[in-house]
């Protein structure tokens, strides 16, 4: 890692052997599903390489390379978890003894909803839930409000593409 | 199929690492447009300037991105430069104060600079250890290129008083520092 960080070419193939193995067996011990834990893996590993240049070799080069793999699996289990708690969200049925025709509407309207939801990206999918369920958001209230505003008007236009008038 | 998707990893992994030294990379040839605008700005035309700032933004950004012992020599260079960059500028005040010629202040300076800049490649490339031929070489190219956008305010005998001058330093402090093995 140190050559690579140097910018010796000729070691990359060997760091990428034997990372690949190390980081996709860590995520798989980290992470309940294989696939996310496969993404997640392959994310560290493309991580480690991006930040290679910045490789300090007075670090272990495993817990380096592990420490970033945790971090990308932590990453991929909020957002799944956000994932989860979004489809939650969409899967809601209306209160009991609700008249038929409401139930139609409502029904339609979700679907509509979900579907305009599904075209938008994880990150707005993910704030627009967050806010919705009024959780307190990880990053500044500030950044978080423009996440959202830009969210909604992404929503909108989804909703507008499908449905004419928001 | 395992063994086709580890080959695809492998080349974004490389696409990756590639890409982020080459930013990396211009972001460290941060000093060449700085030392272009201050030349411009001390004295030196700017179309010398720019004749001499493209070629050196590019082998900066070739040598940092490639790395090893000759991208490493790139910032020490640029650092090193910087001395004969604004030496000649500077004493053309002195000139101007001193009512004495230009040429001859201007000539003056780019030597001291030239020293000053070879002198500190010199010292640095012996903390190199091997390879520290190869880091001097290239530092002395990179801070010449840097030196010579103040210098060429002197003309031809700035310019070559110059690279007497870095030659000056850096080989006597090159042979007599103790290198790190």
């Amino acid at each position: 890692m140190t050559r690579l960080a140097d910018g010796d070419r000729s070691a990359f193939s060997t760091v990428f052997t034997t990372l690949r193995p190390l980081l996709f067996g860590f995520a798989r011990r980290l992470m309940r599903d294989p696939a996310d834990a496969e993404d997640a893996a392959q994310q560290a590993l493309l991580a480690v390489f991006e930040h290679a240049h910045r490789y300090d070799p007075s670090r272990d080069v495993a817990a380096w390379a592990l420490a970033i793999t945790a971090h990308e699996c932590n990453a991929a289990r909020r957002k799944s978890r956000r994932a989860e708690a979004l489809d939650d969200a969409v899967a809601e049925r209306p209160a009991p003894g609700a008249d038929p025709e409401t139930v139609a509407i409502d029904r339609d309207l979700t679907a509509a909803a979900a579907e305009a939801l599904g075209s938008l990206r994880t990150e707005d999918a993910a704030a627009l839930s967050a806010a919705w369920r009024g959780e307190r958001p990880a990053i500044a209230p500030a950044a978080f409000r423009k996440r959202v505003q830009r969210a909604t008007e992404r929503l909108r236009a989804a909703w507008r593409s499908r449905h004419g008038t928001p | 199929m395992e063994h086709r998707d580890d080959l695809a990893l492998a080349r974004r992994a490389r696409l990756v690492y590639e890409s982020a030294r080459l930013r990396r990379a211009i972001v460290r040839a941060w000093p060449v447009p700085l030392a272009a605008w201050l030349a411009v700005r001390l004295g030196t035309s700017p179309s010398h300037v720019v004749v001499l700032a493209i070629p050196l933004a590019i082998a900066a950004i070739v040598l940092v991105w490639r790395g090893g012992v000759t991208g490493r020599a790139v910032a020490p260079g640029l650092a090193a430069g910087a001395a004969p960059l604004i030496a000649p500028g500077l004493a053309m005040d002195c000139a101007v104060a001193c009512s004495a010629s230009c040429q001859t202040w201007c000539a003056t300076s780019c030597v001291v600079g030239g020293i000053l800049a070879g002198s500190l490649i010199g010292y640095r490339a012996s903390r190199e250890g091997h390879g520290g031929w190869q880091f001097a070489a290239t530092a002395v190219a990179i801070a010449a290129t840097t030196g010579a956008m103040g210098c060429a305010m002197a003309g031809a005998m700035g310019v070559t008083g110059m690279l007497i001058g870095l030659a000056a330093g850096a080989v006597p402090v090159f042979a007599l520092v103790p290198r790190r093995s």
